[in-house]
C-alpha cells in the first residue's frame, strides 16, 4: 500500500468488529484436524457462529496431487470420522454444525465449500505430508492459504 | 497395500467430547503496510476487543539501513524523512487502531528475514494467535504467500492468513 493510502487510513480510523458468523471446518480425522474442530467449535460458541464441517473424500489421491504415498498412509487415513467428532463437540457446546462429506479434489473442494457457505472463515488443521514430500508440495493447509480469498486459521497438534 | 493406522476420529467417543474455551491473551500481528496487513490488522484488532487480548504488532524491515528501534523512534524516523516504507505506516496504522478501540499494542520494528523473524517473535512473545497478511507480490520469483506459509511451517502456533480480496 502506498503512504497516501496509508495516511487516509489514519484519517478514517473507526470502531472495527469483526464478524465470523459462519465457519468452514475442513476435517479429515486427523490430530490436528481435531484440534482444529475444537478451536472451531470454541471460537463459534464465543462469536456466536455456526459451523458447516466438511471432510473431501479425495478422487485424487490420499492428498491434492494424485500420488498415494505410504508414507502418508502410515500416519492416518482420511476419515469421514471427523465430522461426528465435529457435531460431539457442537452439541456438547451448544453450536450448531451441518457436516457434509463432499467428493472431490480436496483444496478445490475446501475452497469451493467456503465459499458456496458464505464463510466467514476457513479453519484446517495442518495435517498430512512428511518428509521430502512436504518440501516438495507442502500441505493441503499450505495450498488452502494460498489459494482461498477468505481468511484461513491453520492449527497444528500440539 | 500398507497398512491403515486406527484415524484418530474414529476411536472418539461421544464423552470425549468436553466444553471448550478459546484463551486469546496475546495476538501476534505481522504487518507490512500492505492492503492485507490492513485487513489483518483490522481482524487482530477486532478479535483483541472480544477477547481482551493485547497485541504485540511486528513489521519486519529487511532493509539493512534501518536499525532495531522501538516504535517511539519510528515517527521521528519519518520525519527525518528515513524511509517511505509502508512497514512503519502499517505499524503506525495498527497503533493508531488500537488506541482507538481500546486494545493495548505494541509496535515493533525488526530487521531481517520476515518469516524468520515472525516465528522468533513467536518463540518470545509466545501469542496464542499470529495473524498475517498474505499479499499477492509481483514478479515471477517472488512466489505468493511465501511468508504465510514459512511461518506456518516454522511455528505451531495457531496462524490466520488474510489475504487481500
Amino acid at each position: 500500500m502506498t503512504q497516501e493510502a496509508n495516511n487516509s487510513e489514519l484519517k478514517s480510523l473507526k470502531n472495527v468488529d469483526v464478524q465470523i458468523k459462519k465457519i468452514l471446518l475442513a476435517t479429515d480425522g486427523s490430530i490436528p484436524a481435531i484440534q482444529a474442530t475444537e478451536y472451531s467449535v470454541a471460537l463459534a460458541k464465543v462469536m456466536g457462529a455456526k459451523i458447516k464441517a466438511v471432510f473431501v473424500e479425495s478422487d485424487d489421491g490420499i492428498f491434492t496431487d494424485g500420488i498415494i504415498d505410504k508414507e502418508s498412509l502410515k500416519e492416518s487415513h482420511p476419515s469421514s470420522a471427523g465430522l461426528e467428532v465435529a457435531q460431539l463437540y457442537a452439541k456438547k457446546n451448544n453450536v450448531v454444525c451441518e457436516t457434509v462429506v463432499i467428493r472431490g479434489s480436496i483444496v478445490k473442494a475446501i475452497i469451493k465449500a467456503a465459499e458456496d457457505y458464505g464463510a466467514n472463515i476457513i479453519i484446517v488443521g495442518n495435517t498430512g505430508r512428511t518428509g521430502l514430500r512436504r518440501v516438495a508440495l507442502g500441505s493441503v493447509a499450505e495450498a488452502v492459504v494460498k489459494n482461498s480469498r477468505i481468511p484461513v486459521l491453520v492449527l497444528k497438534a500440539n | 497395500m500398507a497398512q491403515r493406522t486406527l484415524n484418530p476420529a474414529e476411536g472418539f467417543r461421544p464423552t470425549d467430547a468436553q466444553e471448550l474455551y478459546i484463551d486469546l491473551r496475546k495476538i501476534l500481528l505481522a504487518t507490512d503496510g500492505s492492503r492485507s496487513a490492513l485487513i489483518a490488522t483490522k481482524y487482530a484488532i477486532g478479535l483483541a476487543k472480544i477477547f481482551k487480548a493485547q497485541i504485540r504488532a511486528v513489521f519486519v524491515c529487511g532493509n539493512n539501513a534501518v536499525p532495531n528501534q522501538p516504535v517511539d523512534k519510528i515517527s521521528e524516523c519519518l520525519k527525518a524523512s528515513a524511509s517511505d516504507e509502508p512497514g512503519y505506516h502499517g505499524l503506525i496504522v495498527a497503533g493508531a487502531y488500537a488506541q482507538e478501540n481500546n486494545v493495548t499494542c505494541e509496535e515493533i520494528v525488526l530487521r531481517g528475514n520476515t518469516a524468520k523473524k515472525i516465528i522468533e517473535s513467536g518463540r518470545e512473545f509466545m501469542p496464542d494467535l499470529i495473524i498475517i497478511g498474505n499479499s499477492k507480490k509481483s514478479g515471477i520469483r517472488r512466489t505468493l504467500g511465501s511468508v504465510a506459509d514459512a511461518v506456518i511451517k516454522g511455528t505451531d502456533i495457531p496462524v490466520l492468513v488474510i489475504r487481500d480480496v
